[in-house]
Protein backbone atom coordinates (compact mmCIF):
# COMPACT_ATOMS: atom_id res chain seq x y z
CA UNK A 1 0.00 0.00 0.00
CA UNK A 2 2.85 2.35 0.84
CA UNK A 3 4.58 1.88 -2.48
CA UNK A 4 1.69 3.09 -4.59
CA UNK A 5 2.41 6.85 -4.25
CA UNK A 6 6.10 6.17 -4.87
CA UNK A 7 5.32 4.18 -8.01
CA UNK A 8 2.97 6.90 -9.17
CA UNK A 9 5.68 9.49 -8.70
CA UNK A 10 8.20 7.35 -10.59
CA UNK A 11 5.70 7.05 -13.42
CA UNK A 12 5.06 10.80 -13.40
CA UNK A 13 8.80 11.58 -13.48
CA UNK A 14 9.30 9.13 -16.34
CA UNK A 15 6.39 10.70 -18.22
CA UNK A 16 7.72 14.24 -17.77
CA UNK A 17 11.21 13.14 -18.83
CA UNK A 18 10.02 11.35 -21.96
CA UNK A 19 7.71 14.26 -22.86
CA UNK A 20 10.60 16.69 -22.47
CA UNK A 21 12.89 14.59 -24.64
CA UNK A 22 10.18 14.33 -27.31
CA UNK A 23 9.61 18.08 -27.19
CA UNK A 24 13.35 18.67 -27.65
CA UNK A 25 13.46 16.20 -30.55
CA UNK A 26 10.38 17.38 -32.39
CA UNK A 27 10.18 21.06 -31.37
CA UNK A 28 6.35 21.18 -31.59
CA UNK A 29 5.03 24.57 -32.77
CA UNK A 30 8.63 25.73 -32.94
CA UNK A 31 9.04 25.69 -29.16
CA UNK A 32 12.73 26.22 -28.41
CA UNK A 33 14.64 23.31 -26.88
CA UNK A 34 15.64 25.47 -23.92
CA UNK A 35 11.99 26.25 -23.08
CA UNK A 36 11.06 22.55 -23.20
CA UNK A 37 14.04 21.57 -21.04
CA UNK A 38 13.36 24.29 -18.47
CA UNK A 39 9.67 23.41 -18.37
CA UNK A 40 10.52 19.74 -17.81
CA UNK A 41 12.98 20.63 -15.04
CA UNK A 42 10.50 22.98 -13.37
CA UNK A 43 7.77 20.30 -13.51
CA UNK A 44 10.06 17.83 -11.76
CA UNK A 45 10.66 20.39 -9.02
CA UNK A 46 6.90 21.02 -8.83
CA UNK A 47 6.05 17.32 -8.40
CA UNK A 48 8.69 16.99 -5.68
CA UNK A 49 11.17 14.82 -7.58
CA UNK A 50 13.79 17.50 -6.96
CA UNK A 51 13.25 19.52 -3.76
CA UNK A 52 13.63 23.28 -4.41
CA UNK A 53 16.64 23.53 -2.06
CA UNK A 54 18.40 20.69 -3.88
CA UNK A 55 17.59 22.29 -7.25
CA UNK A 56 19.09 25.58 -6.12
CA UNK A 57 22.26 23.90 -4.85
CA UNK A 58 22.55 21.85 -8.04
CA UNK A 59 22.35 24.91 -10.29
CA UNK A 60 24.64 27.01 -8.09
CA UNK A 61 27.22 24.21 -8.10
CA UNK A 62 27.16 24.31 -11.88
CA UNK A 63 28.46 27.92 -11.89
CA UNK A 64 31.76 26.72 -13.36
CA UNK A 65 29.97 25.07 -16.29
CA UNK A 66 27.76 28.10 -16.98
CA UNK A 67 30.68 30.51 -16.57
CA UNK A 68 32.69 28.42 -18.99
CA UNK A 69 29.88 28.41 -21.58
CA UNK A 70 29.49 32.18 -21.33
CA UNK A 71 33.23 32.85 -21.48
CA UNK A 72 33.61 30.52 -24.44
CA UNK A 73 30.94 32.27 -26.48
CA UNK A 74 32.26 35.73 -25.65
CA UNK A 75 35.83 34.75 -26.57
CA UNK A 76 34.66 33.38 -29.93
CA UNK A 77 32.64 36.56 -30.55
CA UNK A 78 35.62 38.81 -29.74
CA UNK A 79 37.91 36.76 -31.99
CA UNK A 80 35.32 36.84 -34.77
CA UNK A 81 34.92 40.63 -34.61
CA UNK A 82 38.70 41.08 -34.63
CA UNK A 83 38.73 39.07 -37.90
CA UNK A 84 41.06 36.44 -36.45
CA UNK A 85 39.23 33.69 -38.33
CA UNK A 86 39.43 35.61 -41.62
CA UNK A 87 43.19 36.08 -41.25
CA UNK A 88 43.68 32.39 -40.45
CA UNK A 89 41.62 31.29 -43.45
CA UNK A 90 43.48 33.71 -45.74
CA UNK A 91 46.83 32.36 -44.51
CA UNK A 92 45.57 28.81 -45.04
CA UNK A 93 44.88 29.67 -48.68
CA UNK A 94 48.30 31.31 -49.15
CA UNK A 95 50.13 28.41 -47.56
CA UNK A 96 48.31 25.91 -49.77
CA UNK A 97 50.34 27.00 -52.80
CA UNK A 98 47.35 26.69 -55.15
CA UNK A 99 46.71 23.05 -54.27
CA UNK A 100 43.06 22.35 -53.22
CA UNK A 101 44.13 19.24 -51.25
CA UNK A 102 46.65 21.21 -49.23
CA UNK A 103 44.03 23.87 -48.59
CA UNK A 104 41.71 21.18 -47.22
CA UNK A 105 44.50 19.92 -44.95
CA UNK A 106 45.19 23.49 -43.79
CA UNK A 107 41.48 23.99 -43.04
CA UNK A 108 41.53 20.78 -41.00
CA UNK A 109 44.63 22.00 -39.13
CA UNK A 110 43.04 25.35 -38.27
CA UNK A 111 39.83 23.55 -37.28
CA UNK A 112 41.72 21.22 -34.95
CA UNK A 113 43.57 24.05 -33.17
CA UNK A 114 40.50 26.30 -32.89
CA UNK A 115 38.34 23.44 -31.64
CA UNK A 116 40.97 22.35 -29.13
CA UNK A 117 41.18 25.76 -27.48
CA UNK A 118 37.98 27.62 -28.42
CA UNK A 119 35.57 24.64 -28.58
CA UNK A 120 33.55 23.00 -31.31
CA UNK A 121 31.01 25.84 -31.38
CA UNK A 122 33.67 28.32 -32.52
CA UNK A 123 34.75 26.08 -35.39
CA UNK A 124 31.30 24.97 -36.50
CA UNK A 125 29.54 28.31 -36.13
CA UNK A 126 32.24 30.93 -36.75
CA UNK A 127 34.97 29.31 -38.85
CA UNK A 128 32.59 27.56 -41.27
CA UNK A 129 31.08 30.71 -42.86
CA UNK A 130 34.56 32.22 -43.21
CA UNK A 131 35.92 29.12 -44.95
CA UNK A 132 32.77 28.83 -47.06
CA UNK A 133 33.22 32.40 -48.30
CA UNK A 134 36.90 31.72 -48.95
CA UNK A 135 36.09 28.68 -51.10
CA UNK A 136 33.52 30.70 -53.07
CA UNK A 137 36.03 33.50 -53.70
CA UNK A 138 38.65 30.97 -54.83
CA UNK A 139 36.14 29.37 -57.24
CA UNK A 140 36.54 26.04 -55.45
CA UNK A 141 33.77 23.51 -54.68
CA UNK A 142 32.49 24.61 -51.27
CA UNK A 143 31.27 21.26 -49.94
CA UNK A 144 34.63 19.69 -48.96
CA UNK A 145 35.74 22.80 -47.08
CA UNK A 146 32.46 23.64 -45.36
CA UNK A 147 31.94 20.00 -44.37
CA UNK A 148 35.54 19.79 -43.14
CA UNK A 149 34.87 22.61 -40.65
CA UNK A 150 31.64 21.18 -39.28
CA UNK A 151 32.99 17.62 -39.05
CA UNK A 152 36.36 18.44 -37.49
CA UNK A 153 34.54 20.65 -34.96
CA UNK A 154 33.09 17.44 -33.51
CA UNK A 155 35.92 15.04 -34.26
CA UNK A 156 38.58 17.20 -32.57
CA UNK A 157 36.33 18.18 -29.69
CA UNK A 158 37.76 15.84 -27.07
CA UNK A 159 41.41 16.77 -27.53
CA UNK A 160 41.24 18.90 -24.37
CA UNK A 161 38.72 19.41 -21.57
CA UNK A 162 37.84 22.83 -23.06
CA UNK A 163 37.24 21.58 -26.59
CA UNK A 164 33.53 20.86 -26.11
CA UNK A 165 31.05 22.07 -23.45
CA UNK A 166 30.07 18.39 -23.01
CA UNK A 167 33.60 17.66 -21.71
CA UNK A 168 33.18 20.20 -18.93
CA UNK A 169 29.87 18.60 -17.98
CA UNK A 170 31.53 15.17 -17.88
CA UNK A 171 34.46 16.43 -15.80
CA UNK A 172 32.06 18.17 -13.42
CA UNK A 173 30.68 14.72 -12.61
CA UNK A 174 33.91 12.72 -12.95
CA UNK A 175 36.77 15.11 -12.06
CA UNK A 176 40.10 14.17 -13.65
CA UNK A 177 43.54 15.77 -13.88
CA UNK A 178 44.79 16.93 -17.27
CA UNK A 179 47.44 14.16 -17.51
CA UNK A 180 44.77 11.55 -16.71
CA UNK A 181 42.43 13.06 -19.29
CA UNK A 182 45.11 13.19 -21.97
CA UNK A 183 46.42 9.72 -21.19
CA UNK A 184 42.97 8.25 -21.80
CA UNK A 185 41.61 10.47 -24.56
CA UNK A 186 44.47 11.90 -26.61
CA UNK A 187 45.15 8.69 -28.60
CA UNK A 188 41.43 8.34 -29.36
CA UNK A 189 41.17 11.99 -30.44
CA UNK A 190 44.20 11.78 -32.72
CA UNK A 191 42.99 8.49 -34.23
CA UNK A 192 39.53 9.93 -34.93
CA UNK A 193 41.05 13.05 -36.53
CA UNK A 194 43.23 10.92 -38.82
CA UNK A 195 40.22 8.84 -39.90
CA UNK A 196 38.22 12.02 -40.54
CA UNK A 197 40.95 13.62 -42.68
CA UNK A 198 41.73 10.47 -44.69
CA UNK A 199 38.03 9.78 -45.29
CA UNK A 200 37.52 13.32 -46.62
CA UNK A 201 40.54 13.12 -48.92
CA UNK A 202 39.06 9.94 -50.39
CA UNK A 203 35.41 10.99 -50.53
CA UNK A 204 36.13 14.38 -52.09
CA UNK A 205 39.08 13.33 -54.28
CA UNK A 206 37.26 14.38 -57.48
CA UNK A 207 36.49 17.84 -56.05
CA UNK A 208 40.08 18.44 -54.99
CA UNK A 209 41.69 18.29 -58.41
CA UNK A 210 43.16 21.23 -60.30
CA UNK A 211 44.72 24.42 -58.98
CA UNK A 212 43.54 27.73 -57.55
CA UNK A 213 45.06 31.19 -57.51
CA UNK A 214 45.41 32.50 -53.96
CA UNK A 215 47.05 35.68 -55.23
CA UNK A 216 43.65 36.81 -56.56
CA UNK A 217 42.33 36.81 -53.00
CA UNK A 218 42.12 40.24 -51.34
CA UNK A 219 43.70 40.38 -47.87
CA UNK A 220 41.16 40.43 -45.02
CA UNK A 221 40.03 43.83 -43.76
CA UNK A 222 41.92 43.32 -40.48
CA UNK A 223 45.23 43.49 -42.34
CA UNK A 224 44.26 46.79 -43.96
CA UNK A 225 43.61 48.43 -40.59
CA UNK A 226 46.10 49.39 -37.85
CA UNK A 227 47.19 46.05 -36.37
CA UNK A 228 46.45 46.89 -32.70
CA UNK A 229 43.20 44.94 -32.23
CA UNK A 230 44.34 41.90 -34.23
CA UNK A 231 47.61 41.66 -32.29
CA UNK A 232 45.89 42.17 -28.95
CA UNK A 233 43.23 39.54 -29.69
CA UNK A 234 45.75 37.07 -31.12
CA UNK A 235 48.00 37.48 -28.07
CA UNK A 236 44.98 37.23 -25.80
CA UNK A 237 43.88 33.96 -27.41
CA UNK A 238 47.34 32.45 -26.93
CA UNK A 239 47.29 33.56 -23.27
CA UNK A 240 43.80 32.07 -22.81
CA UNK A 241 44.97 28.77 -24.35
CA UNK A 242 47.90 28.69 -21.91
CA UNK A 243 45.53 29.61 -19.07
CA UNK A 244 43.23 26.72 -19.95
CA UNK A 245 46.11 24.25 -19.92
CA UNK A 246 47.41 25.58 -16.60
CA UNK A 247 43.94 25.53 -15.04
CA UNK A 248 43.23 22.00 -16.28
CA UNK A 249 46.65 20.92 -14.99
CA UNK A 250 46.11 22.47 -11.56
CA UNK A 251 42.43 21.56 -11.29
CA UNK A 252 41.31 25.21 -11.20
CA UNK A 253 37.81 26.04 -12.48
CA UNK A 254 37.89 26.47 -16.26
CA UNK A 255 34.96 28.86 -16.04
CA UNK A 256 37.13 31.43 -14.30
CA UNK A 257 39.77 31.30 -17.05
CA UNK A 258 37.13 31.59 -19.77
CA UNK A 259 35.39 34.54 -18.09
CA UNK A 260 38.67 36.36 -17.34
CA UNK A 261 39.87 35.80 -20.92
CA UNK A 262 36.54 36.98 -22.32
CA UNK A 263 36.65 40.12 -20.15
CA UNK A 264 40.14 40.93 -21.40
CA UNK A 265 39.28 40.38 -25.07
CA UNK A 266 36.04 42.36 -24.80
CA UNK A 267 37.97 45.16 -23.08
CA UNK A 268 40.30 45.23 -26.08
CA UNK A 269 37.38 45.17 -28.50
CA UNK A 270 35.81 48.12 -26.65
CA UNK A 271 39.13 50.00 -26.66
CA UNK A 272 39.33 49.65 -30.47
CA UNK A 273 35.54 50.12 -30.86
CA UNK A 274 35.15 46.77 -32.64
CA UNK A 275 32.18 45.48 -30.67
CA UNK A 276 29.17 47.08 -28.97
CA UNK A 277 27.34 45.73 -25.93
CA UNK A 278 24.33 44.95 -28.12
CA UNK A 279 26.48 42.94 -30.53
CA UNK A 280 28.01 41.05 -27.60
CA UNK A 281 24.56 40.15 -26.26
CA UNK A 282 23.51 39.02 -29.73
CA UNK A 283 26.47 36.66 -30.07
CA UNK A 284 25.63 34.68 -26.93
CA UNK A 285 23.46 31.56 -27.30
CA UNK A 286 21.38 32.30 -24.20
CA UNK A 287 19.16 29.30 -24.77
CA UNK A 288 22.03 26.95 -24.01
CA UNK A 289 21.98 27.96 -20.33
CA UNK A 290 18.30 27.12 -19.95
CA UNK A 291 18.75 23.91 -21.90
CA UNK A 292 21.59 22.66 -19.70
CA UNK A 293 19.94 23.87 -16.48
CA UNK A 294 16.71 22.09 -17.42
CA UNK A 295 18.45 18.81 -18.11
CA UNK A 296 20.58 19.03 -14.95
CA UNK A 297 17.30 19.17 -13.02
CA UNK A 298 15.70 16.39 -15.06
CA UNK A 299 18.65 14.05 -14.58
CA UNK A 300 18.68 14.81 -10.84
CA UNK A 301 14.96 14.04 -10.76
CA UNK A 302 15.30 10.67 -12.42
CA UNK A 303 18.26 9.88 -10.15
CA UNK A 304 16.23 10.79 -7.06
CA UNK A 305 13.36 8.45 -7.92
CA UNK A 306 15.71 5.58 -8.72
CA UNK A 307 15.16 5.46 -12.49
CA UNK A 308 18.84 5.93 -13.24
CA UNK A 309 19.81 2.85 -11.24
CA UNK A 310 17.73 0.80 -13.68
CA UNK A 311 19.55 2.40 -16.61
CA UNK A 312 22.86 1.69 -14.87
CA UNK A 313 21.92 -1.97 -14.50
CA UNK A 314 21.02 -2.10 -18.17
CA UNK A 315 24.36 -0.54 -19.06
CA UNK A 316 26.19 -2.99 -16.79
CA UNK A 317 24.41 -5.89 -18.48
CA UNK A 318 25.51 -4.60 -21.90
CA UNK A 319 29.08 -4.08 -20.74
CA UNK A 320 29.61 -7.37 -18.93
CA UNK A 321 33.11 -7.91 -17.54
CA UNK A 322 35.03 -7.02 -20.68
CA UNK A 323 36.76 -3.61 -20.85
CA UNK A 324 36.81 -3.61 -24.67
CA UNK A 325 33.07 -4.18 -24.67
CA UNK A 326 32.76 -1.41 -22.08
CA UNK A 327 34.57 1.08 -24.32
CA UNK A 328 32.52 0.19 -27.41
CA UNK A 329 29.22 0.14 -25.52
CA UNK A 330 29.77 3.52 -23.87
CA UNK A 331 30.85 5.19 -27.11
CA UNK A 332 28.14 3.71 -29.30
CA UNK A 333 25.23 4.12 -26.83
CA UNK A 334 26.22 7.73 -26.23
CA UNK A 335 26.57 8.42 -29.96
CA UNK A 336 23.18 6.84 -30.59
CA UNK A 337 21.62 8.96 -27.84
CA UNK A 338 23.26 12.08 -29.27
CA UNK A 339 21.64 11.37 -32.63
CA UNK A 340 18.26 10.33 -31.25
CA UNK A 341 17.77 13.42 -29.10
CA UNK A 342 20.76 15.68 -28.48
CA UNK A 343 24.20 15.06 -27.05
CA UNK A 344 23.71 17.11 -23.86
CA UNK A 345 20.80 15.11 -22.37
CA UNK A 346 22.21 11.87 -23.79
CA UNK A 347 25.55 12.42 -22.06
CA UNK A 348 24.00 13.63 -18.78
CA UNK A 349 21.68 10.62 -18.50
CA UNK A 350 24.42 8.15 -19.44
CA UNK A 351 26.84 9.72 -16.96
CA UNK A 352 24.26 9.43 -14.20
CA UNK A 353 23.81 5.76 -15.12
CA UNK A 354 27.58 5.24 -15.01
CA UNK A 355 27.81 6.99 -11.63
CA UNK A 356 25.20 4.60 -10.22
CA UNK A 357 27.34 1.56 -11.01
CA UNK A 358 29.36 -0.16 -8.27
CA UNK A 359 33.06 0.70 -7.95
CA UNK A 360 34.19 -2.60 -9.45
CA UNK A 361 32.80 -1.54 -12.83
CA UNK A 362 35.13 0.39 -15.24
CA UNK A 363 33.43 3.69 -14.48
CA UNK A 364 36.25 5.91 -15.75
CA UNK A 365 36.34 4.08 -19.07
CA UNK A 366 32.56 4.31 -19.34
CA UNK A 367 32.57 8.03 -18.51
CA UNK A 368 35.24 8.78 -21.09
CA UNK A 369 33.43 6.58 -23.60
CA UNK A 370 30.27 8.60 -22.97
CA UNK A 371 32.23 11.77 -23.68
CA UNK A 372 33.69 10.40 -26.93
CA UNK A 373 30.31 9.21 -28.23
CA UNK A 374 28.58 12.48 -27.32
CA UNK A 375 31.36 14.53 -28.96
CA UNK A 376 31.79 12.64 -32.25
CA UNK A 377 28.25 11.22 -32.45
CA UNK A 378 26.54 14.34 -33.87
CA UNK A 379 28.61 13.93 -37.04
CA UNK A 380 26.45 10.93 -37.94
CA UNK A 381 23.34 12.90 -38.83
CA UNK A 382 24.80 16.37 -38.28
CA UNK A 383 21.42 18.08 -38.13
CA UNK A 384 21.42 17.02 -34.50
CA UNK A 385 18.92 14.29 -34.23
CA UNK A 386 17.67 11.31 -36.09
CA UNK A 387 14.16 12.57 -35.52
CA UNK A 388 14.91 15.76 -37.45
CA UNK A 389 16.52 13.68 -40.16
CA UNK A 390 13.50 11.37 -40.43
CA UNK A 391 11.23 14.39 -40.59
CA UNK A 392 13.32 15.85 -43.41
CA UNK A 393 13.13 12.54 -45.27
CA UNK A 394 9.33 12.47 -44.89
CA UNK A 395 9.16 16.02 -46.26
CA UNK A 396 11.30 14.99 -49.19
CA UNK A 397 9.02 12.09 -49.98
CA UNK A 398 6.17 14.55 -50.02
CA UNK A 399 8.05 16.57 -52.61
CA UNK A 400 9.21 19.38 -50.32
CA UNK A 401 12.65 20.61 -51.29
CA UNK A 402 15.23 19.76 -48.64
CA UNK A 403 18.96 19.52 -48.56
CA UNK A 404 21.00 17.88 -45.77
CA UNK A 405 21.15 14.56 -47.56
CA UNK A 406 24.74 15.22 -48.57
CA UNK A 407 25.60 15.77 -44.93
CA UNK A 408 23.84 12.55 -43.99
CA UNK A 409 25.65 10.66 -46.73
CA UNK A 410 29.06 11.94 -45.60
CA UNK A 411 28.14 11.41 -41.95
CA UNK A 412 27.08 7.81 -42.50
CA UNK A 413 30.23 7.14 -44.53
CA UNK A 414 32.71 8.57 -42.03
CA UNK A 415 31.29 8.59 -38.50
CA UNK A 416 30.98 4.85 -37.79
CA UNK A 417 34.68 4.44 -38.62
CA UNK A 418 35.63 7.37 -36.40
CA UNK A 419 33.56 6.00 -33.50
CA UNK A 420 35.01 2.50 -33.79
CA UNK A 421 38.62 3.68 -34.06
CA UNK A 422 38.15 6.10 -31.15
CA UNK A 423 36.56 3.37 -28.99
CA UNK A 424 39.44 1.03 -29.77
CA UNK A 425 42.04 3.71 -28.93
CA UNK A 426 40.18 4.56 -25.72
CA UNK A 427 40.23 0.91 -24.67
CA UNK A 428 43.93 0.63 -25.58
CA UNK A 429 44.85 3.77 -23.63
CA UNK A 430 42.82 2.73 -20.61
CA UNK A 431 44.19 -0.79 -20.52
CA UNK B 1 15.39 32.51 -81.33
CA UNK B 2 16.90 32.98 -77.90
CA UNK B 3 19.23 30.13 -76.94
CA UNK B 4 19.76 29.55 -73.25
CA UNK B 5 23.25 28.29 -72.42
CA UNK B 6 23.67 26.83 -68.92
CA UNK B 7 27.06 27.66 -67.39
CA UNK B 8 28.17 25.51 -64.48
CA UNK B 9 30.41 26.48 -61.57
CA UNK B 10 33.61 25.12 -63.12
CA UNK B 11 36.13 27.72 -64.27
CA UNK B 12 36.94 25.47 -67.25
CA UNK B 13 35.70 27.12 -70.48
CA UNK B 14 37.44 24.89 -73.03
CA UNK B 15 34.18 23.03 -73.61
CA UNK B 16 32.67 26.21 -75.14
CA UNK B 17 35.16 26.21 -78.05
CA UNK B 18 33.12 24.02 -80.44
CA UNK B 19 29.82 25.49 -79.25
CA UNK B 20 29.05 27.87 -82.15
CA UNK B 21 28.70 24.81 -84.39
CA UNK B 22 25.73 23.67 -82.29
CA UNK B 23 23.90 27.00 -82.34
CA UNK B 24 20.91 27.06 -84.75
CA UNK B 25 21.12 29.56 -87.63
CA UNK B 26 18.04 31.32 -86.21
CA UNK B 27 19.86 32.21 -82.99
CA UNK B 28 19.11 35.85 -82.14
CA UNK B 29 20.72 35.91 -78.71
CA UNK B 30 22.67 33.60 -76.43
CA UNK B 31 21.46 33.94 -72.83
CA UNK B 32 24.20 32.76 -70.49
CA UNK B 33 22.62 31.48 -67.28
CA UNK B 34 24.62 30.69 -64.17
CA UNK B 35 22.94 29.55 -60.98
CA UNK B 36 24.57 30.07 -57.60
CA UNK B 37 23.78 26.72 -55.98
CA UNK B 38 22.19 27.32 -52.57
CA UNK B 39 22.29 23.61 -51.68
CA UNK B 40 25.59 23.57 -49.74
CA UNK B 41 24.61 26.74 -47.88
CA UNK B 42 21.25 25.25 -46.88
CA UNK B 43 22.96 22.08 -45.69
CA UNK B 44 25.29 24.08 -43.55
CA UNK B 45 22.40 26.16 -42.17
CA UNK B 46 20.69 22.88 -41.20
CA UNK B 47 23.89 21.78 -39.49
CA UNK B 48 23.85 24.96 -37.37
CA UNK B 49 20.42 24.03 -36.02
CA UNK B 50 21.76 21.44 -33.63
CA UNK B 51 23.60 24.10 -31.63
CA UNK B 52 20.96 24.98 -29.07
CA UNK B 53 20.16 28.67 -28.87
CA UNK B 54 22.65 29.41 -31.65
CA UNK B 55 23.27 33.06 -32.42
CA UNK B 56 22.30 34.04 -35.97
CA UNK B 57 25.02 34.62 -38.52
CA UNK B 58 26.40 38.18 -38.31
CA UNK B 59 24.96 40.55 -40.94
CA UNK B 60 28.52 41.39 -42.07
CA UNK B 61 29.21 37.71 -42.68
CA UNK B 62 25.98 37.31 -44.66
CA UNK B 63 26.84 40.36 -46.76
CA UNK B 64 30.39 39.09 -47.34
CA UNK B 65 29.10 35.69 -48.41
CA UNK B 66 26.51 37.23 -50.77
CA UNK B 67 29.21 39.47 -52.26
CA UNK B 68 31.53 36.47 -52.77
CA UNK B 69 28.76 34.50 -54.49
CA UNK B 70 27.84 37.40 -56.78
CA UNK B 71 31.47 38.16 -57.65
CA UNK B 72 32.20 34.52 -58.44
CA UNK B 73 29.01 34.18 -60.49
CA UNK B 74 29.83 37.28 -62.53
CA UNK B 75 33.39 36.06 -63.10
CA UNK B 76 32.03 32.72 -64.30
CA UNK B 77 29.68 34.45 -66.78
CA UNK B 78 32.44 36.81 -67.94
CA UNK B 79 34.73 33.82 -68.56
CA UNK B 80 32.01 32.07 -70.56
CA UNK B 81 31.32 35.19 -72.65
CA UNK B 82 35.02 35.62 -73.43
CA UNK B 83 35.29 31.94 -74.40
CA UNK B 84 32.29 32.27 -76.75
CA UNK B 85 33.89 35.29 -78.42
CA UNK B 86 37.16 33.40 -78.77
CA UNK B 87 35.22 30.53 -80.34
CA UNK B 88 33.99 32.89 -83.05
CA UNK B 89 30.46 33.71 -81.90
CA UNK B 90 29.74 37.36 -82.68
CA UNK B 91 26.01 37.64 -81.92
CA UNK B 92 24.44 39.28 -78.87
CA UNK B 93 25.08 37.73 -75.45
CA UNK B 94 23.08 38.40 -72.27
CA UNK B 95 23.97 37.44 -68.66
CA UNK B 96 21.53 35.97 -66.18
CA UNK B 97 22.84 35.30 -62.67
CA UNK B 98 20.34 33.45 -60.48
CA UNK B 99 20.37 31.85 -57.01
CA UNK B 100 18.68 28.61 -56.06
CA UNK B 101 18.75 24.96 -57.01
CA UNK B 102 20.42 24.84 -60.46
CA UNK B 103 18.01 22.35 -62.02
CA UNK B 104 14.91 24.29 -60.99
CA UNK B 105 16.37 27.68 -61.83
CA UNK B 106 17.42 26.57 -65.32
CA UNK B 107 13.91 25.33 -66.07
CA UNK B 108 12.42 28.53 -64.66
CA UNK B 109 14.86 30.68 -66.66
CA UNK B 110 13.97 28.83 -69.88
CA UNK B 111 10.31 29.64 -69.26
CA UNK B 112 10.86 33.26 -68.19
CA UNK B 113 13.20 34.05 -71.07
CA UNK B 114 11.02 32.17 -73.56
CA UNK B 115 14.05 30.25 -74.76
CA UNK B 116 13.73 28.38 -78.04
CA UNK B 117 16.52 25.98 -77.09
CA UNK B 118 18.34 25.11 -73.88
CA UNK B 119 21.94 23.94 -74.16
CA UNK B 120 23.71 22.31 -71.26
CA UNK B 121 26.79 20.23 -70.73
CA UNK B 122 26.61 16.72 -69.31
CA UNK B 123 28.51 16.14 -66.09
CA UNK B 124 32.17 15.30 -66.62
CA UNK B 125 33.07 11.77 -65.68
CA UNK B 126 35.90 9.38 -66.33
CA UNK B 127 34.96 6.62 -68.78
CA UNK B 128 31.65 5.94 -70.49
CA UNK B 129 28.39 6.98 -68.85
CA UNK B 130 26.69 4.16 -66.97
CA UNK B 131 23.41 2.81 -68.33
CA UNK B 132 20.21 3.70 -66.51
CA UNK B 133 19.14 6.73 -64.49
CA UNK B 134 22.72 7.65 -63.55
CA UNK B 135 23.66 8.19 -67.20
CA UNK B 136 23.34 11.94 -66.61
CA UNK B 137 23.68 14.01 -63.46
CA UNK B 138 20.68 15.11 -61.41
CA UNK B 139 20.68 18.65 -62.85
CA UNK B 140 20.64 17.44 -66.45
CA UNK B 141 18.08 14.76 -65.59
CA UNK B 142 15.69 17.33 -64.12
CA UNK B 143 16.19 19.76 -67.00
CA UNK B 144 15.65 17.03 -69.61
CA UNK B 145 12.45 16.00 -67.86
CA UNK B 146 10.98 19.43 -67.15
CA UNK B 147 12.33 22.05 -69.56
CA UNK B 148 9.58 23.93 -71.46
CA UNK B 149 11.67 23.95 -74.68
CA UNK B 150 13.92 21.58 -76.67
CA UNK B 151 17.11 20.64 -74.81
CA UNK B 152 20.47 19.87 -76.36
CA UNK B 153 22.73 17.93 -73.99
CA UNK B 154 26.38 18.27 -74.95
CA UNK B 155 28.69 15.47 -74.05
CA UNK B 156 31.96 14.09 -75.26
CA UNK B 157 35.67 14.44 -74.62
CA UNK B 158 35.98 17.67 -76.64
CA UNK B 159 33.33 19.42 -74.62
Amino acid sequence: METAPVDARVGLVALITVATLLAVMLRPRGIAEAVSALAGGALLVAVGAVPPAEAAVLLLNAWNVFGFFLGLMLIAAAADHADVFDVLAWQAARWAGGDPRRLLLNVFAIGVVLTAFLSNDATALVLTPVVYTLAVRLALPVRPYAFACTFIADTASFLLPVSNPINVLVLQRFPASLPHYLQHLLPAALAAIVVNVVAFLLLFRHDLRGRFDAAALAPPAALERPPGLLRFTGGGLVAIAAGYLLAAWQGWPLGLVALAGAAALLGGAARWRALTARQVAREVSWGLFGFVAGFLLIVQGIENVGLVAGLGQGLAALVGADSLRAAFTAVLVSALGANLVNNVPAALVQLAAVASLPADQPRTLLAYGTLVGADIGPNLTTVGSLATMLWLLILRRRGVEISSLDYLRIGLATTPGMLLVAALALWWAGG
Amino acid sequence: MRVLLAIGASADTAWLRPLPAYLPAATSEVALVHVVDVGPRKEWEHARERFVGRAPLRPERRADLADAERTRGEATLAGAEAALHDAGYRGPIAWHLRRGHPERELVAAAATLEAGLLLLRARERAGPAPAGPASVGHVARFVLDHAPCPVLLLRGRDL
